[in-house]
């Protein structure tokens, strides 16, 4: 079983109080003056964003309300820096500063179907980082606590955050790179760290995988699993696997952008979701088509973001396209004050499905399939169009193999009529039938491209 | 002007101890001091960005490539 939590006071569970507990009016005019002062280093020193605002019309002294940052001054978007990496001798878009001061380099994961190079300076590193210490913090999590990274480290952003934000917190850091998911089980029963990072469907994976050389990797005492990068830390059905296969105290999901070092992060009192770090990021929602605030709570919109610890290359106003829920005054016990996301991700604006005249996200979907109990977190979203209209075929795990395949396929079909107000294909899969990652896991296959 | 009057004082003091330190920066015997001292900014920066601080976004901002030279000291 998981070791005693040290349960922070409503006094030390918060890194940085003043901020993270501050009237939404006092943050946002700090947000604005800062984002103010953000415009005019980029408009300066980018060439990328001298030609956006000067094409616009507009000029940093014109930005002083935030009506004029809502509406004079333009989005940026990932093609805008890809546009400006091929351009770019050094390989880099929308660069503020010279390449030779970057002290790392990284790319997007691609998934949109082009890498956009990133690069950071020492102080950004440092200073991104920080982003993941409010959190663990308020987990209880304190310097000396040692933190398991099942993962091997590359181009990618997300894990040499987390790994910079154990090292900004003093944590001990355990790196499973390299090493099979057995010998990962064995590092994790040996070293017993208080934290285990990785994305949930590869902890529910370890979990299979020790049971299967009859190991339990709740004799580790690890308290808390932390991740992101995909759905299920903070779908309930997913977060109870995780605590009852780990024996662990907590759950800690995590939601980052990786070209603007944005991260969200839930807090101990789990509220359904993550906040914002705001005193490294800014972020508002917008009607992804009109691109319009939407600033009352509880609207659905797509994720604008500026970021506070990239000015190497800035990402002022940067389109995320993600949808998402914004809740400017949460109020679920924990006192922070920071905007809270509840549901996360709720959808990609630029990746929608229409079956049968209904738009569907498939990562609505995914947030779904969660919510009906006897089921895995091993699933696949098949998207055809074998005539006229798109299908999506559901292939999902069952959680074990006694479990009666029908009544569970008729309880998620339900589930989803219900939810998304259309029927989907379903089938329900013996436990282990589909492969296990790493990393992002691979569980959208959309064929129909290849249909004329 | 800071928006978080609880944290005023300390990033007051943290600006008085940044300047110090750039003083002591400009003016290092030798690349491990002047390195040590570029990473300790960093550090220090980052206790002005809790304090709600926003004159400068980060340590690097104020400098103009041409402005410094390195090591005055050994040259």
């Amino acid at each position: 079983m998981a070791r005693e939590l040290h349960r922070p006071s409503s006094v030390d569970r918060y890194w940085n109080r003043p901020t993270q507990t501050a009237p939404r009016e006092v943050l946002d005019r700090w947000h604005l003056e800062r984002i103010q002062h953000l415009i005019g280093w980029a408009y300066d020193n980018s060439p990328l964003y001298r030609r956006l605002y000067d094409n616009a019309g507009v000029k940093p002294s014109d930005i002083r309300t935030w009506d004029d940052f809502h509406h004079r001054l333009p989005f940026t978007d990932k093609p805008h820096f890809l546009a400006d990496q091929d351009r770019e001798p050094s390989g880099f878009g929308g660069l503020a500063m010279a390449p030779e001061q970057m002290q790392m380099y990284f790319h997007t994961t691609g998934t949109t179907g082009r890498f956009l190079n990133e690069g950071f300076t020492q102080f950004e590193m440092q200073k991104s980082a920080t982003q993941y210490c409010y959190s663990l913090w308020d987990y209880g999590i304190r310097p000396g606590d040692a933190m398991y990274f099942c993962f091997n480290f590359g181009m990618w952003i997300g894990l040499w955050s987390i790994y910079w934000g154990a090292r900004n917190l003093n944590l001990r850091i355990l790196a499973g790179g390299g090493a099979s998911s057995l010998e990962r089980v064995r590092h994790i029963l040996q070293h017993k760290p208080e934290l285990v990072v990785g994305t949930p469907t590869y902890l529910l994976h370890l979990v299979e995988v020790a049971r299967h050389e009859g190991l339990d990797l709740r004799d580790a005492g690890v308290r808390i699993l932390m991740g992101g990068g995909e759905p299920g830390l903070s779908v309930p059905v997913t977060r109870q696997s995780l605590i009852d296969g780990w024996g662990a105290t907590d759950v800690l999901d995590a939601y980052g952008i990786g070209e603007a070092m944005h991260v969200a992060q839930s807090c101990a009192d789990w509220g359904g979701g993550v906040h914002t770090i705001e005193d490294v990021t800014h972020s508002y929602t917008a009607d992804p088509e009109s691109g319009e605030p939407m600033l009352e709570s509880g609207q659905i919109g797509e994720n604008i973001v500026t970021s506070y610890t990239h000015f190497s290359q800035p990402f002022i106003k940067y389109r995320t396209h993600d949808l998402v829920q914004r809740d400017l005054h949460p109020d679920h016990g924990c006192g922070w004050t920071w905007a809270h996301l509840p549901g996360v991700v709720l959808g990609r604006s630029d990746f929608m499905v229409t079956i049968r005249g209904t738009n569907v996200y498939p990562t609505a979907v995914e947030n779904l399939i969660g919510g009906v109990t006897g089921l895995s977190n091993h699933y696949e979203l098949h998207i055809s169009r074998p005539s006229t209209f798109d299908e999506m075929l559901v292939k999902v795990e069952a959680s074990s193999a006694d479990t009666d395949h029908d009544r569970i396929a008729a309880a998620l079909d339900e589930h989803f009529r219900r939810s998304l107000g259309v029927r989907l294909g379903v089938e329900v899969l013996k436990p282990e039938t589909l492969p296990r990652y790493e990393l992002k896991t691979k569980r959208i296959f959309d064929t129909r491209t290849a249909v004329t | 002007m800071n928006h978080f009057p609880e944290l005023e004082t300390t990033r007051q003091d943290l600006l008085t101890l940044r300047a110090e330190l750039l003083r002591q920066r400009s003016a290092a015997p030798t690349p491990g001091v002047a390195h040590a001292l570029r990473l300790a900014d960093a550090y220090l920066f980052m206790a002005l960005g809790c304090c709600g601080h926003n004159d400068t976004l980060f340590p690097e901002e104020g400098d103009s490539p041409t402005s410094e030279t390195p090591f005055p000291n050994l040259c």
